[in-house]
């Protein structure tokens, strides 16, 4: 599904991204690990064409990007994307956050999109929010929320930047249930988390990054149990 | 007190002249205010387009614009434009003042534009939207919103600076003024009379500025509980 070889980015004289190679196959899931400012977002972002690598390569099922020709935004709208902070729309209601793409992407007619959004906000427990604002929900059911929103394209990759890191403990488990049955249903999930219990049960692969470097992986319980690299080693006993 | 008798007569003597001035004034100002806010969207759109000419070129506008009297700009636009086209006064007027406040609200809207989150923006792109659209359908509607105090006070100067449009001929408040006073003899009086009828239109907008200003963060109140 997704195939990274050699990428590399910088900020300006920052290099954020060091020669990453990254495979992600058909509903595996996929869990980033790494400490702050190691690159992780940076890698999720360029994964959704968010920041243009500087060189290496990245194909989407089987299709080589080139951002100067390629429709970035038919790539975009395959690739669903969960940030930290919700980004949900306040201006729009729930059911709108959910409907505004496939109606003005898609093309949807308005019927169309309710009809597909109520099971979706049924699926993350929130149909009863639907007439709701955003600024009306606890973090949880923001993003909640946002899921629904980005599963409303059909994405056949859903990328998540630490989408518990902003909630109230107490509202963590809600929303790492409502992706731990996507990764159930089969999605292909890459997911940037601090929730070691997520990747031990849901994973299939974890990697852990250091300074846009990616320098180990491997199937969750050997890599928790048995991490070969010292800076994994530090980083596992820091947070465990 | 015959002062105060005095400018009491020139009211009531001039009030239907004034009536019709005050809605001179009213439609001017709305006119202008129309016409520059879309000029404000443009070299708002300018100034973030990230291209260095745009901004340039932006930059450059609102800098003659803050840099030289009004009444200079007025005068030189309004000779410029009636020597491209035939207008007449009030239109030639309302473009200039709109060339004027475009600069102000221009500055408005980037600002307003740039304070809503990024997230917004690439929570949109990610959804695959265009930059376009998600300009439209996600961050103008709140940055409009967040805008609205600040057009608020535009439209109040703008107001106030539509008097200046006497000078090419447009009997609004501050014109009928002008020719009342010449053939009274009473400038002390009568300026005192339109002075009068434009400190009460501001003091009205103002109060509906507030108002909805208001009722906007009565919202933002009700949304965050
Ligand atoms: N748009 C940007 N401009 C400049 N520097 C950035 C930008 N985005 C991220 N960085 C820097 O890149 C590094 C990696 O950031 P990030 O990918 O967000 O790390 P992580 O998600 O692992 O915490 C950090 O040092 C960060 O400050
Ligand atoms: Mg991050």
């Amino acid at each position: 599904m997704i195939h990274i070889k050699q990428m590399n980015k910088s900020f300006g004289s920052l290099h954020v991204l060091k020669d990453v190679d990254l495979s992600v196959s058909e509903r595996e899931v996929v869990v980033l690990i790494g400490a702050s400012g190691s690159g992780k977002s940076t890698l999720l972002r360029c994964i959704n064409y968010l920041e243009l690598l500087d060189s290496g390569e990245i194909s989407i099922m089987g299709q080589m990007v080139n951002p100067q020709k390629d429709n970035l935004n038919q790539i975009r709208s395959e690739v669903g994307m969960v940030f930290q902070h919700f980004n949900l729309f306040p201006h729009r209601s729930v059911l709108e956050n959910v409907t505004e793409a496939p109606i003005f992407v898609r093309g949807l007619k308005k019927s169309e999109a309710f009809d597909m959004a109520m099971p979706l906000l049924e699926k993350v427990g929130l149909a009863d929010k639907a007439k709701n604002y955003p600024d009306q929900l606890s973090g949880g059911q923001k993003q909640r929320v946002a899921i629904a929103r980005a599963l409303a394209m059909n994405p056949k990759i859903m990328l998540f930047d630490e989408p518990t890191s902003a909630l109230d403990p107490e509202l963590v488990g809600e929303v790492l249930q409502v992706m731990k049955e996507l990764a159930k249903e089969g999605m292909t999930m890459v997911v940037v988390t601090h929730e070691m219990g997520f990747a031990r049960e849901v994973a299939d692969r974890v990697y852990y990054m250091d300074e846009g470097k990616i320098v180990e992986d491997g199937q969750p319980d050997d890599f928790f149990s048995n991490p070969q690299n010292e800076r994994t080693c530090t980083f596992l006993g820091q947070v465990l | 007190m015959t002062a105060i008798t005095a400018i009491f007569e020139i009211f009531i003597e001039n009030w239907d002249a004034f009536l019709f001035a005050t809605g001179m004034t009213l439609k001017l100002t709305a006119v202008s205010l129309v016409l520059a806010m879309v000029i404000g969207l443009v070299f708002a759109f300018f100034k973030i387009s990230g291209s260095k000419i745009l901004y340039g070129i932006a930059q450059l506008y609102i800098t003659v614009i803050r840099g030289t009297p009004l009444i200079v700009q007025l005068m030189f636009l309004y000779f410029g434009i009636i020597q491209l086209v035939v207008l007449p006064a009030f239109w030639a007027g309302a473009l200039a003042l709109a060339i004027h406040s475009g600069a102000y609200i221009a500055e408005i809207f980037r600002g307003s534009i740039q304070s809503i989150n990024r997230g917004q923006m690439e929570a949109a792109r990610s959804l695959g939207m265009t930059y376009p659209l998600a300009m439209r359908r996600i961050i103008l509607p709140q940055a409009f919103k967040r805008a609205i105090p600040a057009l608020g006070n535009q439209f109040i100067i703008g107001l106030k600076d539509s008097s200046l449009v006497a000078y090419l001929g447009v009997s609004e408040i501050y014109g009928t003024a002008l020719y009342a006073q010449a053939a009274n003899f009473q400038p002390f009086e009568t300026y005192m009379v339109a002075g009068f009828y434009y400190l009460v239109l501001v003091v009205i907008f103002t109060w509906l500025v507030n108002k909805l200003e208001l009722r906007l963060s009565v919202e933002q109140n009700e949304v965050t509980k």
